[in-house]
């Protein structure tokens, strides 16, 4: 087991070759480590999201996962290793909130996808971690998008990643929740050793939770260091185009 | 909880399988010819007692039932992959277009090679289905990549069905020879004169299609959170796409080569099935959908003989009276609650 277990090396990504929305990208991710993405809006957050987690082919470079290039990975492989709680939700019909939490135990179960009783146990734990035990026989598209939200959490973590890969996380939830997905975020990557790679608007929440930030802005990464480091007002000005002096965050 | 669900599944199952077997009774006792019960009996052990009974059983109505019954299904999984598919609620082989494809090619396939004094064998005809139905899908694939409105796509689906149906019956007009009184017939969709080899072959190839479907009821499952997040979980979604695609293609393929286009089964069935289970999980849903589809075949094709008999309605006629009120009802139900 390497130390790393994300590294990205001298990555570009957009969906064109003659386009690419962000070039040069390389940064690499610890076990257990929360690195949160910020920058304008547009500026290429999800798409670089996506393209870790292999949606999108990297234009050129390479991305490995606990040391393997991902594009030489099976889908199922990759599974194992990544789980992805992204921004948009899915529409489903008659679909109980437990089927959706089930739905992560995908790469471990067999042919027919029966579930046994330890993938049960997993659901379970996942469920009370994310405190939607109440909404097991509710209906996914007839809850809050908020709960909604965690139920997808708690569905990703079900899937027993190394790597949990998250756009816009705290953007359903309300301020309790968002302060409850912190710590969870917290426990998990302590209890578990999961990394975390996550997009966030909320400069507060990025400097709570991370370990490390990642800016990106102009189609280059302009600053990856430790929170500390990154987060002063004057950064955070010139990253988002302030007037000097207007960022009163911290 | 889990142990109410499934008593709430077997109930359902229950429920279904009865309905058949009473569809079944009555569309052997029930026609022009009233049969009595022990008649059929006695056909069916081929203790022929009454010669005339016996042949209408055996020649005619046994084999007409289990048509219906195949191919109801064949259509209801059919239209469960499309829906499935396009995250598509109405999607169906004939709101779509496949269907009309499939009658499109059949139909120029039959003139062709009838002028040239050629017989179709019952595989020639659902590989020229297939062929059609392809065409179509490749067609919805296309306008797909290009939107994700639902009422887009079914808009272009229709207009296809329309354009084939154009062609179809122009082609039946000039064709001049007197096959194509069947063939005309056929393009209306009905299940009569279908013969016991045609059983043969269509039960094997729905038989295959309808397991091969079953045992994709994992990825099926995966695939009904959306495509990105079928990916994450480990889902090859493009060899999926494809298996869905052709699977469905085949069904769809065999229906309209056996008994012409019909109508909302594919819509209307897997939705009232859904309903009823009150859940979406392939697993059990799919062997519903094949249940329900044959169920509802058999009811609309009991009506189509009985209601003017002698005269019969073609199927599509049944289906679409009975499917496009379930068909809205659907939508407004939708609409109103937060079931999108």
């Amino acid at each position: 087991m390497s130390e790393e277990i994300l590294k990205v090396s001298n990555v570009t990504i957009g969906y064109k070759s003659d386009a690419p929305i962000v070039s040069d990208v390389s940064f690499e991710i610890a076990r257990g480590q929360i690195v949160s993405i910020i920058g304008p809006n547009g500026a290429g957050k999800s798409t670089l999201l996506k393209t870790v987690s292999g949606i999108i082919n990297p234009i050129g470079g390479s991305i490995t996962v606990d040391s393997r290039n991902i594009q030489d990975m099976k889908p199922i492989e990759m599974a194992q290793k990544i789980a992805v709680v992204s921004t948009k939700h899915p529409n489903t019909e008659w679909m109980t909130c437990e089927e959706v939490v089930e739905a992560g135990r995908y790469p471990y179960t067999g042919m027919m996808g029966k579930l046994s009783p330890e993938d049960h146990d997993i659901v379970n734990e996942a469920m009370e971690d994310m405190n939607i035990i109440k909404l097991r026989d509710a209906y996914f598209n007839q809850i809050s998008d908020g709960q909604r939200q965690r139920v997808l959490l708690a569905r990703a973590v079900c899937q027993q990643p190394e790597l949990l890969i998250m756009d816009e996380p705290t953007s359903f939830l309300d301020i309790k929740y968002k302060l409850q997905m912190m710590e969870w975020l917290g426990r998990l990557t302590s209890k578990r050793n999961i990394a975390v790679l996550t997009s966030l608007h909320e400069i507060a929440i990025v400097k709570r939770v991370s370990d490390k930030v990642l800016c990106i802005r102009d189609g280059r990464i302009w600053m990856f260091d430790d929170t500390d480091k990154v987060l002063t007002e004057s950064n955070i000005e010139k990253l988002y185009d302030l007037d000097e002096g207007a960022y009163h965050g911290f | 909880m889990k142990s109410e669900k499934n008593r709430k599944y077997i109930i359902s199952y229950v429920i279904l399988v009865i309905s058949i077997i009473i569809l079944g009774i009555l569309n052997l006792t029930w026609g022009s010819v009233d049969i009595s019960i022990n008649d059929i009996i006695s056909a069916l052990t081929r203790n022929n007692d009454n010669e005339t009974a016996a042949a209408i059983i055996m020649e005619i109505r046994f084999p007409r039932l289990l048509g219906a019954a195949i191919l109801g299904g064949a259509l209801s999984v059919s239209g469960f992959l499309l829906q499935t598919f396009f995250n598509n609620p109405i999607a169906g082989p004939f709101v779509l277009g496949i269907s009309s494809g499939a009658k499109l090619v059949v139909a120029i396939t039959m003139i062709t090679f009838l002028n040239a004094g050629y017989i179709l064998s019952s595989w020639d005809m659902i590989f020229a289905a297939f062929v059609g139905s392809m065409i179509c899908m490749m067609f919805i694939l296309f306008v797909s990549r290009y939107t994700h409105r639902m009422g887009v796509l079914i808009i272009c689906g229709v207009m296809i069905g329309y354009f084939c149906s154009a062609i179809t019956d122009f082609a039946v007009t000039f064709a001049d020879d007197s096959n194509i009184v069947n063939l005309h017939n056929w393009s209306m969709g009905s299940f009569s004169g279908i013969s016991w080899s045609n059983i043969q072959v269509m039960a094997i190839v729905v038989a295959v299609t309808t397991v091969l479907t079953f045992l994709l009821s994992k990825p099926l499952g995966a695939f009904l959170l959306g495509e990105s997040y079928a990916h994450h979980m480990g889902v090859n979604v493009g060899k999926l796409k494809l298996q869905i695609i052709v699977l469905s293609g085949i069904l769809s393929a065999c229906v309209t080569a056996f008994a012409g286009p019909i109508s909302f089964v594919g819509i209307a069935v897997p939705q009232i099935v859904k309903r009823m289970f009150k859940s979406t999980k392939p697993i059990v849903v799919i062997p519903a959908c094949f249940l329900g589809g044959s169920a509802f075949c058999l009811f609309a094709d009991l009506i189509a003989r009985i209601l003017f008999a002698p005269t019969e309605l073609s199927i599509s006629t049944v289906t679409s009276f009975l499917g496009a009120p379930i068909v809205i009802w659907i939508m407004l139900k939708r609409q109103n609650s937060k079931e999108v």
